[in-house]
């Protein structure tokens, strides 16, 4: 897609983003390597990958909000065409938490245990909207109301332990979207939750969406959460993202190894009385730069090439894209 | 199918008389390498029904019979013995593991502590089982992937030859290619040493790959056993209706595939 010239701009577009961590022990990990992608107004956009496929990094790189090991060390991110990359300090504020929300994995690790939960959501309308106390109060209850808090008026005078895990994901999601921002970034947000809790917190997120003509880049390592939801899936590997397509394209003709053995090694597509399928090996030392193909290690397909050479990321069909030597004979293969 | 495990109207309670049955009245039997899921939301109860199924918690009324004999109030020197032949399998390994012990050290614990034998012969062919290179014997828990952390979760549990095995959410904090590996090893190991496993799980699709029969669990209570099957396909009770409608699947148009 972000080869192809869209007739509109997007409203994110990141371009050739590279990310790099001090690992702590003297070795550069290169987290993210050369990822483009964009997001257009009202999409949800999922990014899916591993632990270590760089996917939460991607995510973290769009707010500036990398750990201090890490930097970007070159690319573009563009929102409504600004780049946040040479944004000063109060750019970046105005962006974080206004235009764009985070929604994190542990609700509880990212609320202040020690203020309310109206307090949390009206520090950002008072910093970022300038509402008095009064405005932001009330803003507060309705947002509550909209992420589905009962009894709103009574909740927000209360603590975060106060509520439960599904409840304060909600909080979360009530803080991220309460300036009405363009963008909101998910890192794997229902994770810690329980199935049915999850499917509550998407299906809310999907409504906002829809509601206030939101994009959401959603991040999870899970195909199937995001199988019915988003309308783009980009799956990340070692760093690169390895397919891209629409959502029901992706799902029904992957054109990756990789994409391909995920859904292999999923249990609901285990035949009756068989082992599920595994994916040998491991993940890529991302501390070593490879003029190979990340996956080639570990892929069932490999030959000779993918040893010496690294895939381009070449189009299979209209807006969708593979990285794999044999991309089109995959496609074409079904 | 001889019966490993039985409760009879266990019953929990937390905070006294004016608390909660936190297992309420709950009459459940596992066979002998019977794979057996427990399913049911967070605070349901079904870490408290494991946990005093393997008397680590205090219960308040109703009985456990292991392997025939009601363990319910043994002495906690009566209960040596039994403790060797039912084992646990955390969800959060990293937690479970001593960070300063070697991941041999760590396997072998268990058999020292019963007095089995613990040797080079012994630690093979745990490792061998669950796929854990012998390198690893004596790195520390900090440098493992959470899969390989599990897989020492799982050694360790193997280790003392139980007759059942509690594994609470083990794949939980998993991604899709560890689950695999981690779903595959319990279903082997569980299966060719003929061991039971309670499996607690909230993820449907693992539940159907692993499980032999289903309990449903909500609000303390048992709401609907059967077949993995019969819950699965034919579930009876809204709660497991909820429980299944909610469950992530790729092609949301596709139902579920009839096992033959």
């Amino acid at each position: 897609m972000s080869s192809t010239p869209k007739a509109q701009a997007a409203l994110l577009s990141i371009e050739g983003l590279c990310v790099e961590f001090d690992d702590g022990k003297g070795r550069v990990v290169k987290a993210v390597r050369d990822v483009s992608l964009d997001v257009d107004k009202g999409e949800m956009a999922a990014v899916v990958g591993e632990s270590g496929s760089g996917k939460t990094a991607l995510g973290m790189s769009i707010v500036r909000l990398l750990p201090k090991a890490g930097r970007i060390t070159s690319g573009k991110i563009r929102l409504d065409g600004v780049d946040l990359l040479s944004a000063d300090d109060a750019h970046l504020r105005s962006v974080r938490g206004k235009r764009v929300g985070v929604i994190f994995q542990d609700p509880m690790s990212s609320l202040n245990p020690f203020l309310t939960i109206g307090r949390q959501i009206t520090e950002v309308t008072e910093l970022h909207l300038g509402l008095s106390r009064r405005e932001a109060r009330e803003h507060a209850s309705e947002m509550l109301d909209l992420v589905g808090i009962k009894d709103a008026a009574k909740r927000l005078d209360q603590y975060p332990h106060e509520f439960s895990g599904g409840m304060r994901q909600r909080v979360m999601i009530a803080i991220a979207v309460s300036c009405k921002p363009d963008l909101v970034i998910a890192d794997e947000p229902t994770t810690a939750l329980d199935t049915t809790i999850q499917a509550q917190v998407l299906d809310l997120l999907d409504d906002l969406r829809a509601k206030m003509g939101m994009s959401v880049i959603l991040i999870s390592h899970d195909l199937a959460l995001v199988a019915g939801r988003a309308d783009r899936v980009a799956v990340m590997y070692g760093g690169r993202i390895f397919e891209e397509a629409a959502a029901r394209e992706l799902f029904a003709h992957p054109a990756n190894p990789y994409t391909r053995a995920l859904l292999a090694a999923m249990p609901e597509n285990a035949a009756a009385g068989e082992e599920l399928f595994q994916i040998p090996g491991m993940p890529p030392d991302l501390s070593i730069e490879m003029q190979a193909c990340e996956f080639a290690p570990r892929c069932g397909q490999a030959e000779a090439v993918c040893n010496g050479t690294r895939p381009p990321f070449t189009a299979v069909s209209a807006e969708h894209f593979s990285r794999c030597h044999f991309a089109a004979d995959i496609f074409s293969r079904g | 199918m001889a019966e490993i495990l039985r409760l009879e109207n266990l019953v929990v309670r937390f905070g006294g008389k004016a608390g909660v049955n936190a297992v309420d009245d709950i009459s459940l039997s596992i066979g002998r390498g019977e794979t057996l899921a427990l399913v049911g939301e967070s605070g349901c109860g079904k870490s408290t029904l494991a946990r005093a199924m393997m008397r680590v918690q205090k219960v308040a009324s109703g009985s456990i019979v292991f392997d025939g004999e009601d363990i319910t109030h043994l002495s906690e020197r009566a209960l040596r013995p039994i403790r060797r032949r039912m084992q646990m399998i955390f969800q959060d390994p990293f937690a479970s593991l001593d960070p300063l012990v070697s991941i041999g050290n760590s396997i072998l614990e268990p058999r020292r502590a019963f007095s089995l034998p613990a040797g080079d012969d012994e630690l093979d062919e745990l490792m061998t089982t669950v796929g854990l290179a012998a390198e690893y014997r004596t790195r520390k828990p900090g440098r493992l992937s959470g899969g390989q952390r599990q897989r020492v979760g799982i050694a360790r549990a193997l280790s003392v030859e139980p007759e059942l095995v509690v594994a609470d959410e083990p794949v939980s904090s998993l991604d899709v290619s560890m689950q695999a590996q981690i779903l595959n090893l319990l279903k082997r190991s569980s299966r060719t040493r003929g061991i039971a496993l309670l499996f607690i799980s909230h993820d449907l699709r693992a539940v159907r790959f692993l499980a032999d029969r289903v309990a449903v669990m909500e609000k303390g209570k048992i709401v609907e056993t059967g077949t993995t099957e019969e819950i699965l396909d034919h579930a009876r009770h809204p709660f497991t209706q909820r429980l299944i409608a909610a469950m992530p699947q790729i092609n949301s148009e596709r139902t579920l595939p009839a096992q033959s």
